[in-house]
This record gives structure tokens, sequence and C-alpha cells, in this order.
């Protein structure tokens, strides 16, 4: 059974979430408050955090500013719906995904298994793929490495996804409902920005190009691409 | 300029005007109520002119004085209204005008005076006696003049002879009533301006320090404004506040309600699939209502107009349609965008949105089974019009204004049952947005149907920034 912890001050949430998720097979602990979540999501005995946001004593904001510090945990934050400043500085922390309370319990697991097929290495094209060279890059679908002038770069499955989609096609406009889809394996909701948030994730883990010019261009309103510089790129044999 | 400072200038003239009149007054009053015989300068004056007299009857002709209105008219010709009066030494007038009783009575005081004195009398100027002698016999000459009251006559001297005196004197007292219209007109126009702000839902707007340190009426007014204005921020955020609360607070339970619910779907084994489907619709109905609450809270927050740039409008649209599309399908509707051109308008693009959402979920809810909601969307003149027509069954014309208010209910859709599941708050939502928006919202019936027409303004730099 798959592991799942659940960071939420709600018990009686709590309880009907972990009855409910081991009807869809995974495993639910929960914590109640926010050190002990922290210390149980960094113990590494789990595949994903569901964190709300509002916690006693550690909110859930500094919770995943401090797993983020040590370890790329999938975090699936809970938020208040419209509340688009949670939901933006839960992105910009570095959540995987949010989803607005209440949700629907079938919502709930489609995010759960999205999440989980793009951070398990199972689900990872076998070794053979080819590594993507462009500019400084290379980026490796085989173990979700990524190195910029051969020195690694930290990414989560999400980053890793959205930089691997616009490498693939450099100076090719790609939508953001596509990217949506793509990275986070869902229907891009009317203003969810979490697509923008983790390209501007992905852009200050980047930095620039070595001749200090952007890597990846917005289209307002309609999504990105990687500017392409001719000479930037050959793929070699992994 | 002028329309909107009335009260600046009606105070501004009849300052100005008072302060001539009291001017004109005090010239006036002088000249009535000051004894020349008081002024030294007027007094040589007047005895020169007494001697002047004096000297000329001495030197007259004839026994009798019979020149003596001779003299008077020639008197009167030098633009003075003076009578010389002789008297004997028994007290008889002499000459053809009889003496006034004042200056009868100035003679029986003054007979034995014996230097000249001065009188004012009934308005009148008694000079006298002048002593002279004819024909061993001696008479006493008075002279009377009457005062110069004329207010007029003397202003009109005055400019005429010193134009520069009375151009200061208008200069001086028109600076000084400017002076002080502005200083008891600005700090009203300062507490209008407050008023405004407020109407505009600018909750913590204060009159500034300049005014409320006036120690006066209207430094009190301001400091009573001030302490208005705070308790209304209070009062309203806290109702927010509350309204926000209670929001939050629900959210838990539905969470709870939504999970509870998949359990007994799961374990269930299809007994109650449909009041498992009907408890599955109120919990979204409740959700979305319990947003439309925090959304219209946060409108009414004041705040939510921040970050409002250069918006392009027919891109919004076209995602927004798209959505409110995917939406529809599930209940067999569709919206599609019949037209729309590219402009720019200045809006915070979540206020904008969630007021165009609003309007196009309501046209779903109300087109009818399998119909369609159509979104147009022009440029005409300074303005961008966003139209969206259900072709559901309208709404009775005097209701039109209404269903833009808060929960607001047609009476005749209750009384059928017609009521559709709306929250009651998404057009008041969306014309507090769209006014947010510097907009205006109507509705009109297009039989069949309701048509919502949005007017934007477009935004000052007309091209893409």
């Amino acid at each position: 059974m798959t592991r799942l912890l659940l960071i939420d001050d709600d018990t009686a949430l709590c309880e009907l979430l972990s009855e409910y998720l081991a009807l869809e097979g995974y495993a639910v602990e929960a914590a109640h408050d926010g050190e002990a979540g922290l210390a149980a999501a960094l113990s590494g005995r789990y595949r994903l955090a569901l964190l709300d946001v509002t916690l006693p004593r550690l909110n859930g904001f500094e919770v995943l500013k401090r797993i983020r510090q040590e370890s790329s945990l999938p975090v699936l934050m809970l938020t208040a719906r419209g509340d688009d400043f949670d939901r933006v500085v839960g992105l910009e922390i570095g959540a995987d995904d949010y989803l607005p309370k209440p949700f629907n319990h079938r919502e709930l697991v489609a995010r759960i298994k999205a999440i989980l097929r793009r951070t398990d290495p199972d689900s990872w094209p076998a070794s053979g793929t080819r590594v993507l060279e462009i500019d400084d890059l290379s980026i490796n679908p085989a173990n979700r490495e990524v190195r910029r002038g051969g020195v690694p770069v930290e990414l989560t499955a999400a980053e890793f996804l959205l930089l691997k989609t616009l490498a693939e096609n450099p100076g090719t406009l790609v939508g953001r409902d596509e990217l949506t889809r793509i990275v986070l394996h869902r229907r891009l909701a009317p203003f969810d920005r979490a697509i923008d948030m983790h390209v501007s994730n992905l852009r200050r883990k980047l930095g620039e190009k070595p001749d200090g010019s952007p890597r990846i261009r917005t289209v307002r309103g309609s999504g990105y691409f990687y500017i392409d510089t001719p000479s930037g790129r050959n793929d070699v044999p992994a | 300029m002028f329309r909107h400072n009335r009260l600046f200038w009606k105070i501004f003239f009849w300052f100005w005007l008072s302060m001539v009149s009291v001017m004109m007054s005090l010239t006036f009053a002088l000249s009535v109520l000051v004894d020349p015989a008081d002024i030294l300068p007027e007094r040589q004056a007047l005895f020169g002119e007494l001697e002047t007299v004096g000297r000329v009857l001495e030197r007259l002709p004839g026994d009798r004085f019979e020149a003596l209105d001779t003299l008077t008219s020639w008197h009167a010709s030098r633009g003075f209204r003076n009578t010389l009066h002789v008297f004997d030494e028994a007290g008889r007038a002499l000459g053809v005008r009889e003496p006034p009783g004042s200056l009868r009575d100035f003679f029986r005081e003054t007979r034995d005076a014996t230097e000249y004195r001065i009188a004012v009398r009934d308005g009148q100027v008694l000079l006298g006696p002048y002593r002279l002698e004819r024909e061993g016999a001696e008479y006493l000459a008075y002279l009377v003049k009457s005062k110069p009251t004329h207010v007029l006559h003397k202003l009109w001297r005055l400019i005429s002879h010193e134009p520069s005196v009375f151009l200061v004197l208008l200069a001086v007292s028109g600076a000084l009533c400017f002076i002080l219209t502005a200083y008891l007109v600005a700090p009203i126009r300062e507490l209008r301006a407050a008023v405004r702000r407020i109407n505009e839902g600018q909750l913590d707007t204060a009159v500034s320090a300049v005014v409320v340190s006036r120690r006066d009426e209207i430094g009190q007014l301001g400091q009573d404004f001030n302490r208005m204005a705070e308790r209304l921020n209070r009062l309203v955020s806290a109702q927010q506040r509350l309204l926000r609360d209670v929001s939050h607070e629900l959210r838990s339970p539905l969470t709870r309600m939504s999970i509870a619910l998949g359990l007994a779907r799961r374990k269930g084994a299809g007994g109650a699939d449909g009041e498992h489907e009907r408890i599955e619709q109120e919990i979204s109905r409740l959700d979305g209502l319990i947003g439309q609450i925090l959304q219209w809270s946060r409108l009414n927050d004041g705040a939510a107009g921040a970050g409002a740039g250069p918006l392009e409008l027919s891109g919004l649209l076209a995602q927004l349609v798209d959505d409110a599309d995917f939406e529809a399908r599930a209940a067999g509707k569709r919206v599609h965008l019949a037209h729309s051109e590219t402009c720019w308008i200045d809006a915070a693009e979540p206020v904008l949105a969630s007021a165009l959402e609003n309007i196009v979920r309501n046209g779903i809810r109300h087109a009818p089974a399998a119909g369609e909601v159509e979104v147009r969307q022009c440029v005409a003149g300074s303005r961008a019009v966003i139209e969206v027509r259900d072709r559901g069954p309208g709404v009775p014309e005097e209701h039109l204004a209404s269903i833009f208010e808060p929960f607001f209910r047609i009476p005749e859709a209750l009384e059928s049952g017609r009521a559709q599941g709306g929250s009651g708050l998404g057009l008041a939502i969306a014309r507090r947005a769209v006014e947010m928006c510097g907009g205006r919202v109507r509705a009109e019936n297009c039989s069949p149907g309701l048509r919502v027409v949005v007017e934007l303004p477009l935004s000052a730099k007309a091209s893409a920034p």
C-alpha cells in the first residue's frame, strides 16, 4: 500500500479521509499540527503529503518551506477556495499542486494519482531514451536528472516535466492548458496560476543562458516557449 | 469653475460687499457724526471761511445788507449750500431769509462770545459770531453750512481725486476677503472629497490634520467626521470579517460531508444512488454559495481592485467562454462566443473575470434544455460592449433592475417553482465588479431570453503595453 501523510488539524476529517483513501488503496497516517507534520514528512516513510494551510503551531506554508529545505517529497496543498493568495504562495514555496476545500472525493483521488504518477520512478521511461541537450542544460528522462554546465539542478517532478516539455519543442509555443495536462495531469481551471508558478520557480532555479539571455518566454495569457538558439541543441544517446 | 465653487464665491462676494459697505458707512457716519469742531484743520478752514465772508460783508456797499441774497447765491455757486445770516444787537435777523431755529438758539448762546464758536445742530454747522461794525452799529454775522452728507458725492470726489487710493482700497479688501473665504471654504472642500472617497468605498478615509487641528467648528466637524469614518470602517470590516470567517468555518463541515458521502457511496452498494447524487449536488451548491459570499465580501473590501492593469478583453473572454462551455456541457447546454474584437481595458483580471463568469453562468442556468448562451463583444466609441444572451424565459420588465440586487428572487418564479438553483449573488457580484472596473451593466428582454449588457471604458493606453 502506498503510504500518504495527511497534515490537518481537523481530526474528524482525518478519520474520514483515512477510511476513504484506504478503500482506494492508500495507507493514510495523520498529523494534527505543523511540528508533528514536519517531523513525519521528513521521516522519508511517505510517498506524498497532503498539507492543510491552517495549522496550529506551524502553519502550512512554514511546514512546506522547511520540507523543501530538505526533501523533494511531493506535497498537495489543501487550500480554501477563492484565496488566490494561498494558492500562489503555496506553489511559490514548492507545492506540487493544490486542491481547494471543500473538495470532492473523486477530485482528491484524481489529484493524488496524478502526483504519484509523475513522481513515480517506475513510470519513467527506461534507459535508452535520449538525453536532451539544450544550451548548457542536459535533461535525462531516464533518471530525471537535470545538469547545468555539468552541475546537477534540484527540480521537483512538475518542474522537470515542464522543462522537458518546453525543451523538446524549442521555439514552439506550448499552451498553458496543454502544459497543465502534461505536467499536472489535469484540466486548466479558470484563473488557475499553478503552471505559471511552476514556470517561475523553474526560471529561478535554472537562471539565464550562458550568454545572459532568458531561457523561457511568456506569451501573455496563452503559454510559454523555450527560446531557441540555433546550434544550441543536439541529442546524444544516454 | 464658478458652478462648483458657488459657496466660495458667495462668501467671498458677501464679505467683500459688506467690507466695502462698512467702509462707505464709516465715511458716511464720519461725515454725519464727527463734529467738524473736533478737527482742528477743519475748524481753521471753517473760521477762514467765516472771516472771508465777514470781510466781504464789511466791504459791501449800501446800508441794509440787501446784497445778502446775492452773497448767499454766490456761495451756493461755489458748491456750498451756505447761508449767511446777520443779526443786529437787538437780535433781529436782517435780510430776506428767516434764520433757522437752531441758529436763533446758537445766537442767544454766543452773542456775547469773544471768539468764534462752532456748533453742529440738525445736520447743519453753525459758525459765528463775526462781529462787524457799520455806521456805528454792531452786527453779528453767522454762517450756516449744511454738512456735506452726500456719501456718493464724497465717494465720487475720493475716486476722482485719488483713484489710486480707491483702487488700493478695493484690492486690499478684496485680497483680505479672498484669504478669509479660502480659509473657510478649503476645509469644507476637503471634507466633501473625504465623503466622496467614503462613498466610493474607501472606508479608511480621514480628513487631513490641517483641518482637524483647527480650533473652530470646522475643525470639530473634521474630528467628528474622522471618528464617524473610523467607526464606519470598523463596523464594515467587522461585518466583512464575520462573513468571511463564517464562510471559512462552513468549509470544514462541508469537506467532511463530502468525504463522508464518498464513503457512503462506496459502502451503499447502489441502494441510495439517487439520494447520494442529490446530496452531492447540494454540497456543491453550498460550496458555490460560500465561494460567492467570499467573492462578494472581497469585492466590497476595496482591496480587490488592486493590480488593475491594461487587460486584453477578447482573449480573456475566449478563455472564459471556453471554460463556461465546458461547464455547460455537463448540463447539456452550450456557450459560444459569436463575435469579439481585440481591445484593452483597465481592470484587475480576477475582478472582471468574476463579473463575466457570473453573468455567463446565470445565462447557462436560465437557458432552455439543450439551449445555447451567446456571448458577443464589440468596441463602440470609447467603450467595450459585452452582451450575454440566453434564450430562457426572460425577466418581467418591472424586475429588470432588481435582478442585480443580492438574493433577489423573481416572485412569479418562486410561485411557479421555477426558481433556478443560483445562489442569488451572482449578478450582484457581477454588477459590483463591473462598477469597480468603471463600467455599467444592465439587463433587457429580447424575447425570447434575457440579454445582459456590460459596458466598459477602454484603457487610456489604446494599444498593447
